[in-house]
């Protein structure tokens, strides 16, 4: 009997098995569906595992909670009724019951995991992930650009989510300057008043080179008096002050005074 | 052990199938419902039209088992005592003594031929011996040998001079069997079997009693998962309770019928479990004739098939 009970098991077991292998692909599209997506937001791929993981553990949860016998039954339609029927007759023991026993004991055996395997399905979800990843390492190898949604969203929708200001396409400077009352950051009116016309500007290098051998008249330039320092002078520190009595500071006076001229004598 | 058992019970009804195709052209599945009976050690009532082989197919199984036949033909003048017995006064050595004359219910397979031309009195003189395995005769009882089947035969038409079955008695009957008109292929056969020779198969016993009893037991141990048991009893419950159709419903006893039937077939299939298909395939010749249908579904112009079949759904 424990030996029915234990190929039952190993039957819910592949079936879990095979559950939580779809699961696992179905967690791999979203991952790879949501990774798109936040390509195309401009946001970090890093955000995308909060949602994949999210749902492979509820995915997986659900599978271990939900897989019953009878699912077993619905996928291996020639058990259904011999399943039940052993089940139903545990406590049964005669030659009948043990040859039917034996019977779901064998095919239990010949039961593999692949038989739970939709080949189908499972075909359709790799190609749906090569599909994907190609898709992906293609944007990020070509460098190819994706469509701005500072354009068709409303204004700072995309800025709030990205963190980022501004984008790389064409800025509605006739909108923005309009909502913005003229106070926007596109500058003065008259900037605005370009409209959509396109400016060419460009750097000459050239130009930026330092030429020593040019040298040019020296040129007079007038001091502006106003900005000069009227009062510029000198106070002792206030550590000097009344550190010596007035006759003690005589007796240094007259010392220095002794040694300077002692010391102009001797040259 | 089990597995030699089932493919012996196999090949034997295997062989007693293809043996009775040798004799009765077509009606293969009353043969199988007949043999399906047997195995259930109960009684079949075969309804058909004349010349379609109701007598000829039980007369060829008879010959397949190696036990004792007897045939009643019914009429309306059948006594009772002409189906069960009678004393007749024995003188022995001088002395006279009451001494049981044995009718020919004493058999193993007893064929009632047109059971519905037999008075009802006479008809129930089988109660008895179809529920109880015995008969009682005066104030003694005597033991039917075992096994022992009433495989009784009637016609549809013809209803001048015929009694109609007690409900009591039909539902004695496991399966009430109804025979159809052969293809036109079997009718052929038919044709070129019986006028190019007057020669019959010769039939050998296949099956003792032994074996039968044996087969017999295998049935009984058949497991049935309780889902087949809900189902089987729910639908001879809906029988009694869909009283849109049907007037009177099926009594337990088609539960057990119902359950008994399907291990058989199941057995006649070659499985050790019994699955709903058997249940829903065996409904019909249980069901036929225990429900008794209302006016609405006889104004409709609905057969009792066309309500089991309602039932089923």
């Amino acid at each position: 009997m424990d030996s029915v009970r234990g190929a039952l098991r190993d039957l819910r077991r592949a079936m879990v098995f095979t559950r939580f292998f779809h699961s696992f692909m179905n967690c791999l599209l979203l991952f790879l569906i949501l990774t798109i997506v936040l390509l195309i937001l401009k946001l970090s791929w890093i955000y995308v595992l909060i949602p994949t993981i999210l749902y492979l553990l509820v995915a997986s949860y659900r599978n271990v909670m939900n897989t019953r016998y009878k699912d077993i039954e619905e996928k291996v339609p020639e058990l259904r009724w011999q399943l039940r029927t052993v089940s139903d007759n545990m406590g049964v023991d005669n030659e009948v019951v043990r040859s039917l026993k034996e019977n779901v004991l064998a095919k239990a055996k010949e039961m593999r995991t692949s038989k739970f395997v939709d080949n189908k399905v499972t075909a359709y979800k790799l190609f749906g992930i090569l599909g994907l990843a190609f898709m992906i390492v293609a944007f990020s190898a070509f460098s190819m650009s994706f469509p701005d949604l500072n354009g068709i969203t409303p204004a700072g929708v995309v800025n709030k989510i990205t963190g980022r200001s501004g984008g790389l396409g064409e800025a509605d400077f006739e909108g923005d300057y309009e909502r913005e009352n003229g106070r926007n950051v596109y500058g003065k009116e008259s900037v605005v008043a370009l409209g959509k016309e396109e400016l060419e500007l460009q750097m000459n290098p050239e130009e930026n080179r330092a030429d020593l051998t040019d040298l040019k008249d020296t040129q007079d330039l007038a001091f502006d008096q106003r900005s000069a320092i009227k009062d510029i002078g000198a106070a002792p520190d206030k550590s000097y002050e009344d550190k010596f009595k007035k006759k003690e500071s005589e007796l240094i006076k007259e010392y220095l005074k002794k040694l300077a001229e002692y010391s102009n004598r001797e040259r | 052990m089990a597995e030699k058992v089932f493919k012996d019970i196999m090949d034997t009804l295997q062989t007693i199938m293809a043996s009775a195709a040798k004799v009765v052209v077509g009606q293969t599945s009353a043969m199988k419902q007949i043999v399906l009976a047997l195995l259930c050690d109960s009684n079949v009532l075969i309804e058909g039209y004349p010349g379609l082989a109701k007598t000829l197919s039980v007369r060829t199984l008879a010959q397949l088992m190696d036990m004792k036949f007897s045939r009643i033909q019914g009429t309306p003048d059948l006594m009772p005592s002409d189906i069960t017995g009678t004393y007749v006064l024995e003188e022995k050595d001088g002395k006279r003594d009451f001494k049981f004359q044995q009718g020919p219910v004493f058999a193993n397979i007893v064929l009632f031929d047109e059971i519905n031309r037999a008075s009802p009195k006479t008809q129930s003189a089988l109660l008895e011996a179809m529920q109880e395995k015995q008969v009682t005769v005066g104030n003694k009882t005597f033991k039917l040998d075992k096994p022992f089947f009433v495989l009784a035969t009637m016609n549809p038409i013809e209803q001048e001079g015929t009694m109609v079955l007690p409900e009591a008695q039909s539902d004695r009957f496991l399966f009430k069997i109804k025979t159809d008109y052969p293809s036109f292929e079997e009718e052929i056969e038919i044709v070129s079997r019986y006028t190019e020779s007057l020669k019959i198969p010769d039939l050998k016993p296949l099956v003792t009693k032994e074996n039968l009893a044996k087969m017999q037991d295998i049935v009984r141990k058949m497991p049935v998962a309780n889902d087949i048991k809900k189902f089987a009893v729910e639908l001879v419950t809906k029988s009694r309770t869909r009283k849109e159709l049907i007037e009177y419903g099926a009594s337990p006893r088609a539960s057990i019928g119902m359950i008994l039937a399907a291990k058989a077939n199941a057995l006649f299939e070659g499985r050790n479990y019994v699955t709903k298909d058997d249940v829903q395939e065996m409904a019909f010749p249980i069901l036929r004739h225990r429900i008794i249908l209302n006016f609405e579904a006889e104004r409709n112009n609905f057969s009792e098939d066309d309500v089991i079949r309602y039932l089923l759904k």
